[in-house]
């Protein structure tokens, strides 16, 4: 049987990936999300960021992916988070994504877990940042 | 309509949204995530990265003709998905303003089952680069 992180300052376990142009094809494929900012290399060339990027949202998923490995049961069943997007994550590049319990309050018979949320590149930079709730019934 | 025309508060028509084994099976290949159940639940937020992404289309967003950034991002969860269920999305403006020349528009979602009992809720902060 797998522990929950309930203590402050507990850490959740990290997941690293580098995201490629190919996964963030597919991912415009499976979520729907077609914008050419994504896909299209001569079209993100004109944009401020000069070249494609990853969609947020598959970023994110990672974040939900860590929260649903760390509390399989509850994740799914009342969790909430609140992020920003700090930063494009341009194919090629690794992400880090981490989250570290802030504290735990109980209030009506509900024990809740909040967990600090980041997701940082090879030299630090954030892309994502928040706070992810965690109901544990 | 396009997204400048619209008052906050505007509600978007509620759709329905089915996401198959086979297209759960595909996200979360496509995100990486080896390890989620999908013959059994739809990875959490493939059913809010859905909703976004019908939001965006409807509007004309995903086109090329503007660059769409997004900011921010809410999701609560009430139960998990599983796949083949139907939900309907239900979408309102909660704001849209422009701010130097450029649209920032945060949607509401709320995603619920065939019994109209909520299953998840999201809320997206996107800009719309000099889109006004």
């Amino acid at each position: 049987m797998t522990t929950l992180p309930l203590s402050p300052g507990e850490k959740l376990e990290q997941i690293d990936r580098t995201i490629t142009q190919e996964q963030v094809q597919a991912y415009a494929n499976a979520a729907g999300d077609h914008n050419p900012i994504h896909l299209d290399a001569e079209f993100a060339a004109k944009t401020p960021f000069g070249r494609r990027i990853a969609h947020g949202m598959l970023t994110l998923a990672m974040v939900s992916e860590m929260l649903t490995t760390a509390y399989p049961d509850n994740w799914a069943s009342g969790g909430r988070l609140k992020v920003r997007f700090r930063a494009p994550v341009f194919p090629g590049e690794a992400v880090h994504v981490s989250g570290e319990v802030k504290k735990v309050t109980d209030k009506d018979s509900v024990r809740t877990v909040e967990i600090t949320i980041a997701v940082k590149k090879d030299d630090g930079e954030g892309v994502i940042t928040g706070q992810a709730f965690v109901p544990i019934r | 309509m396009p997204l400048q025309d619209l008052d906050p508060g505007h509600e978007f028509p509620p759709e329905s949204l089915i996401i198959s084994e086979t297209e759960a099976t595909a996200y979360a290949a496509a995100v990486g995530d080896t390890s989620a159940r999908t013959s059994e639940r739809v990875p959490s937020m493939a059913v809010i990265a859905a909703g976004l992404s019908r939001f965006i289309e409807h509007l004309g967003l995903a086109d090329g003709s503007v660059e769409v950034v997004h900011t921010s991002q809410e999701a609560s969860f009430v139960r998990p998905v599983t796949p083949g269920e139907t939900l309907e999305i239900r979408a309102t403006l909660r704001s849209n303003a422009d701010r130097r020349g450029s649209r920032f528009a945060t949607v509401d979602m709320l995603f619920l089952d065939s019994a109209e009992e909520q299953v998840a809720e999201a809320s997206s902060l996107i800009i719309v680069v000099n889109a006004s």
